[in-house]
């Protein structure tokens, strides 16, 4: 399950870094194609606007989760807790953050399938369908809440140690010391 | 619970949640989704939560953030920036703090190329920081640096916030984007000002050159940026003959630095792909964190807190000094928790007829206004600004050095906020005499 | 006592605001004797340009503004009339034939509003748009080749017609763009030369009419909200939208004078098109309609167009009979729209 999980979330980073090196592309191609063509490549901010920053932004999110990485949070207090204190608070904390993301997948979920039978589509001469780019938070959050489930999981098995954030934590201490 | 309180007891739950471990975009939007089921309920709730991220990011002006984060992240590691600042190493080496004043310097370079502090922050991140800490400055302060002074991107022309509030208060953009060049600069002379004390009471924290390098080796070494200067004068140049506007100079800046890159022979496919994941990831956590932002903005907007603040300040029957020290309390309170763009949304709607009929400058007022939500982006406990840093050095630097970092620059917009409410010629001078 | 979430994204010196909604609100509390009452948000503070459709579904708001061509699969039938825009340059006469339209006639464009949760009372008319340039504009000539800042896909095949490009630009960036040349004309009304400051990087306004954008849904009401309400409840919300309809309608003209009288003073010559040029654009508007009827079959799915557009033509020389009449008298305008559009609905049933 988590690696497969794991499989999913390369190929969205694959998907999302090829959605970035098209949107750097499509509009420097216009921009040049304004400039010298006096004529813009369709489609431009609408392609930009719906589709790749859509995708830049949802598709990775379950990556912010690696082993030994995290969405960014506030460590100071944390790390000044006790080592008991702090089993109980990582697992808490990953679960209500799980839960967060599957409420903000399962809330996407009902304006993609309307956009998707009512055909949305923006542009004007040329016009392209916009209701694929509604999946896209349905998808990335999903992936998120379930790589934050599995995360909680194995703190609770395997301890927080298992989490390799000590490093930070450390020098979080060193701080507070000085 | 009426919505005052409502609003006011979600901050306080929004810093619990923080101290607890929990992620700060969880936590704001987390917040925001049960504050609307309980003031509004369930449908309004879900409603929000179902659309404000998609809306929120499927946005062609904020496509210049990941697009300035990937000519950084490519600049970074095709090492295009390296000898830039190892050249500024050298000329400024002698100074103390000397690599943070050209970071700075840099950051107000950026400023006039992006319309957004957030992009600025992006593309000055993974040059700037990474290098100084390379150089031996302690790891808080350099990143502080460069999250402070990412904030002069909006005060420096172009600048979306500027645009937006030209719109509202019916001000003349073209007044109020000479009118930000003198505070602009100002504030990088200040937070130059600020590296230079600190590290005059702290020398340990930015090393410097026992002595000046000869000059020949000075000289020899500015042939080496000619990387760095081509992607400049390629994006200045570009951006002020009309070719592209604000958003797209982070493309052309991307591209750039890849065609660069490219010359140099240094874009192999190791860089391409680092330079892509970690510029995806980065912009993911972002917007991960600017959509809780938004979301706690809407709640907020229903509860009227913004609303009550601003009308209890509007009903004090007090001097215009004691009234502007009060509006910028309100901006600096509610700056902790909001995003830009909706602080200034939630509050001008009333402290603008209030400033109206005091016969205020409302050129003036934009200066200060962009002061104030630029301040909001590096004070905690949500400093958008920070966040960008600190998605760039990943785990190098945890959050709350960084927050520490910033408190003297913080220190210092004040002080500069207090001077330009004094002295309203330091804005108004250049509108008078440039038409 | 009931209270009425309200929500515009104009800003709140937008004439949305200051001719619709504020004049709207007073209006409903005072016919209502204080038994309505508002809480109003202006400036998108809550509510955003896009997510005011699913908002007031939602009911995060009651009321809010809609901008129809925002939204091209939700709404098909305000794509043709937004097609149709330059039929006329008359804004108070757009607003009463386009509320009356889709009030009294128009089913389908109703259902449309319906199936989402929505109801629909007025919308209002901008005043036309026209060339604002920084190189003077004398004939069709003077068209080719420039790059014009796109207003909408009516606008779009106009610029194509002319030999122009359409360049996507938001309005965020249009000062600039227009500024460092990366546009040569924003195509707008005047009073955009104020609002967004383009008299400072500007030089000219040509006074072309190239129609009103007249797509909008100012007063949205969500239904469940709507149905709440009683029947004389409803009846001063109808009233109401045709106080803010032609308010809103008014003060995009009295803006325009306003932007017009101080235009010279920035610099800005306003400047009446050449003959050849008011003849392209004649020969534009007969050749495009047969385009629209075209468009609208295939793109907006709708099979009966030419009806609507008849329909449409009808109406509008029937309100701009009305607006000579009442000698433009905003007043009376509105008494007007009450007369023959809001009497002539049930509000027992309407949108029910
Ligand atoms: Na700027
Ligand atoms: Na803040």
């Amino acid at each position: 399950m988590y690696s497969l999980i794991r499989r999913i979330e390369r190929w969205m980073i694959f998907v999302g870094g090829a959605c970035l090196v098209a949107m750097m592309l499509h509009v420097s191609i216009d921009v040049i194609s304004k400039y010298v063509f006096n004529h813009p490549v369709p489609l431009t901010m609408e392609m930009v606007s719906y589709y790749y920053m859509t995708a830049v932004a949802f598709l990775p999110l379950a990556a912010l989760e690696r082993k030994g990485a995290s969405l960014v949070h506030v460590e100071l207090v944390y790390g000044k807790m006790s080592r008991r204190l702090r089993t109980v608070v990582l697992p808490m904390a990953l679960l209500a953050s799980a839960a967060y993301c599957a409420c903000a997948g399962y809330a996407a979920w009902k304006p993609a399938v309307r956009a998707m039978r009512t055909g949305t589509y923006a542009g004007s001469d040329i016009i392209v369908s916009i209701w694929p780019t509604r999946f896209l938070p349905v998808v990335g959050f999903a992936l998120l809440a379930l790589v934050l489930l599995a995360k909680a999981v194995n703190v609770v098995r395997h301890g927080i140690e298992s989490e390799g954030e000590e490093d930070l934590l450390e020098s979080v201490r060193e701080e507070g010391m000085t | 619970m009426d919505g005052i309180s409502l609003g006011l007891a979600s901050l306080v739950v929004v810093i619990v949640l923080l101290a607890l471990r929990i992620p700060v975009g969880v936590a704001l939007g987390g917040v925001a989704f049960g504050g609307i089921w309980l003031f509004a309920g369930p449908r309004a709730a879900w409603g929000t939560l179902s659309q404000v991220p998609y809306e929120f990011t499927a946005h062609w002006t904020l496509s210049s953030i990941p697009m300035f984060l990937l000519m950084g992240y490519v600049a970074y590691y095709s090492r295009i920036t390296e000898a830039l600042f190892r050249t500024a190493q050298l000329w400024l080496g002698r100074l103390p703090g000397g690599l943070g004043i050209a970071s700075v310097s840099g950051a107000a370079g950026f400023a006039a190329v992006t319309g957004s502090s957030m992009a600025a922050a992006a593309a000055m991140g993974r040059i700037a920081v990474p290098e100084m800490m390379r150089l031996g400055y302690n790891p808080g302060f350099s990143a502080g640096i460069v999250a402070a002074a990412g904030t002069i991107g909006s005060m420096i022309p172009p600048s979306i916030i500027m645009i937006v509030y030209g719109v509202f208060a019916e001000v003349s953009i073209g007044q109020l984007f000479i009118a930000g060049v003198i505070p602009g600069i100002l504030t990088a002379i200040f937070y130059s000002i600020v590296i230079a004390t600190r590290v005059t009471i702290t020398p340990s924290i930015a090393p410097r050159l026992a002595q000046t390098p000869p000059m020949s080796v000075r000289m020899r070494s500015l042939l080496e940026i000619w990387p760095f200067m081509l992607l400049v004068i390629g994006v200045f140049g570009g951006l002020f003959s009309g070719i592209f506007t604000p958003t797209e100079a982070g493309a052309v800046g991307a591209f750039l630095s890849c065609i660069i890159a490219l010359l140099k022979r240094a874009l192999t496919w190791s860089v391409i792909k680092q330079a892509t994941v970690e510029t995806i990831r980065g912009t993911a956590s972002i917007f991960f964190i600017a959509i809780g932002a938004a979301l706690l903005t809407r709640f907020l907007a229903m509860t009227g807190l913004p609303d009550f603040l601003s009308q209890h300040i509007a009903s004090m029957h007090v001097s215009p000094l004691v009234l502007m020290i009060g509006i910028a309390a309100l901006y600096l309170f509610l700056g902790m928790f909001l995003d830009p763009l909706g602080c200034m949304l939630l509050t001008l709607p009333i402290v603008l007829p209030i400033l109206e009929n005091q016969g205020a400058n409302l050129v003036w007022f934009g200066i200060l206004l962009v002061k104030f939500l630029e301040v909001g982006l590096i004070t905690p406990p949500v400093g958008l600004n920070v966040f960008v840093i600190k998605e760039i050095l990943g785990n190098k630097v945890p959050l709350s050095k960084i927050f520490g970092g910033v408190t003297w620059f913080i220190a210092s917009d004040i002080v500069l906020i207090a001077i330009l409410v004094w002295w309203p010629q330091i804005a108004l001078f250049l509108p008078q005499y440039v038409k | 006592k009931t209270v009425i979430k309200a929500s515009s994204w104009h800003p709140p010196k937008h004439p949305g605001v200051v001719g619709g909604y504020e004049p709207f609100m007073d209006y409903v509390k005072k016919a209502s004797n204080g038994d309505i009452d508002f809480k109003f948000w202006s400036g998108g503070a809550l509510l955003g340009a896009k997510d005011t459709l699913p908002g007031v579904e939602n009911g995060v708001a009651d009321i809010g503004v809609l901008a129809l061509t925002y939204f091209p699969a939700e709404f098909p039938y305000f794509q043709l009339i937004s097609d149709m825009a330059m039929l006329s340059s008359n804004p108070p006469a757009v607003a009463g034939a386009v509320a009356e339209l889709v009030a009294l006639d128009c089913e389908p464009c109703r259902k449309d509003f319906l199936d989402k949760g929505l109801v629909f009372t007025s919308g209002y008319s901008t005043t036309p748009y026209t060339l604002i340039s920084k190189e003077p504009i004398n004939g069709p000539d003077d068209l080719k080749g420039k790059k014009f800042r796109s207003a909408g896909t009516l606008w779009d095949r106009w610029t194509s017609y002319v030999g122009g490009t359409s360049v996507n630009v938001s309005a965020a960036e249009m000062f600039e763009a227009l500024d460092r040349g990366g546009v040569d004309v924003a195509v707008f009304s005047p009073s955009a030369l104020q609002s967004y400051s383009l008299w400072d990087v500007a030089k000219y306004d040509v006074m072309l009419p190239l129609g009103t954008y007249a797509a909008m849904s100012l007063f949205t009401m969500n239904q469940a909200f709507w149905q709440d309400l009683t029947d004389e409840q409803r009846r001063i919300l109808l009233d109401g939208s045709a106080v803010g309809a032609m308010g809103t309608t008014f003060a995009y003209m009295n803006s325009d004078k306003s932007a017009e009288a101080k235009a010279k003073e920035h610099g800005v010559s306003l400047v009446e098109p050449s003959e050849a040029l008011l003849q392209q654009r004649s020969e534009f508007v007969e050749a495009d309609l047969k385009k629209v009827a075209e468009i609208a079959k295939t793109r907006y799915h709708i099979d009966d167009a030419p009806k609507w557009i008849a329909k449409y033509r009808e109406l509008l020389k029937k309100w701009e009979g009305i607006v000579k009449e009442t000698g433009g008298d905003q007043a009376k305008l509105v008494e007007a729209m009450q007369k023959e559009i809001y009497a002539k609905i049930d509000p027992s049933t309407y949108g029910m």
